[in-house]
């Protein structure tokens, strides 16, 4: 029972959080959501396993990480959902365009850089981001940074 | 830019705990339905060929030893089969992903690798069984009735061998480096 709780409160804890790495990774709301309920369906599998020996957060991200991963096995497109997604309404028209773009730019880099902005954006500590992918700190801060340039870049060729 | 801001600002579809739950509960069901159904498959067949054995009572060895054979090939099959399974229970799902990237790689070539051995042995199996079985019933006809099935049996294993066989192994094959290649392509990111 405790089990269930304790998995529920992870599931509407992070739900956004992992649904919007999902989207970084594929650009595509429903396959996002997909991937999004696949990892949640993991950390449901693995959560009798999970001994608090990492951040709960860090442990969810790898599985998202790990599963986001795992689409390179996919070599026929997935049927898509017919479910509707009921989403809720952009803020502004402007702010609109904006969303679109940075997450188009994010799913045209390499696999994973896509990570790795996806989970900088999110806020998680750059020495987390190394521990949820096996990178140095290092090596995160200059991909971090190499990944934001190219994204201003990117921007800034469709006028922003 | 404020990326973080655009960032979040992503219309996001609301947690649904009960189309969480269902589907967890389909994936369950679907699992294990794929896993009795190629099982249940394998054994009926075997079971088949098991009661022609019975129901024919052969007197020679050769055909025993060719239902032996046949059946040996459907066990091969399904322990092979079975086998793959574990192999994804291996991937550690909440390890890093440089470890885990390694980990799904080192399947995916043990993967190719068991289903080449595995149709290879199947195919001869199959084939050398059906030789064998035949052997006592051919030996009842006319020599040239027996040249002429026994001549239609080796094009038909000729065909499976020569043409099937390899054309399955491709297919897979294929697919399965297909992955590796990508996989590998994305290990490098992490160099």
């Amino acid at each position: 029972m405790a089990e269930i709780e304790d998995f529920e409160r992870a599931y509407s804890a992070y739900w956004e959080k992992v649904y919007r790495l999902c989207m970084g990774y594929v650009n595509d709301d429903a396959l996002a959501r997909d991937l999004a309920q696949e990892t949640f369906i993991l950390v449901w599998e693995n959560l009798p396993g999970f001994r608090g020996e990492a951040d709960m957060g860090t442990w969810i991200f790898r599985i998202a990480s790990n599963h986001c991963l795992r689409q390179l096995e996919n070599t026929r497109k997935r049927p898509k959902t017919d479910l509707p997604l009921h989403l809720p309404e952009e803020v502004t028209p402007d702010r609109a365009a904006e969303v679109e773009l940075l997450y188009r730019f994010i799913a045209e880099l390499p696999e994973t850089d896509r990570i790795i902005i996806s989970l900088e954006l999110e806020e998680v500590k750059q020495g987390e981001i190394a521990q949820i992918l096996g990178l140095s700190e290092g090596n995160v801060r200059v991909r971090i940074h190499r990944i934001k340039e190219r994204l201003t870049q990117r921007f800034k060729e469709y006028g922003f | 830019m404020d990326f973080n801001t655009i960032w979040k600002a992503r219309a996001v579809p609301g947690p649904d705990t009960q189309a969480l739950y269902d589907r967890i509960k389909h994936f369950r069901t679907r699992r294990l339905r794929r896993l009795i159904f190629t099982n249940l498959c394998l054994v009926l067949t075997s079971v088949f060929i098991g009661s022609i054995g019975f129901w024919t009572k052969p007197g020679r060895f050769t055909t025993w030893a060719g239902i032996a054979l046949a059946i040996l090939a459907m066990v091969i099959f399904l322990v092979v089969y079975n086998r793959m399974i574990p192999l994804y229970r291996s991937l550690d799902d909440h390890s890093d992903s440089r470890r885990f990237m390694d980990t799904l790689l080192t399947v995916k070539k043990r993967e190719a690798f068991l289903h080449r051995q595995m149709m290879n042995l199947y195919f001869f199996l199959l084939s050398l069984g059906i030789a064998l079985y035949m052997y006592e019933y051919v030996t009842r006809m006319e020599m040239k009735w027996g040249l002429v099935t026994y001549g239609l049996t080796f094009l038909w294993v000729g065909f499976n061998w020569w043409v099937l066989r390899p054309k399955q192994i491709r297919k897979e094959q294929e697919k399965i480096n297909t992955i590796i290649d990508r996989l590998r392509e994305v290990q490098r990111q992490f160099d």
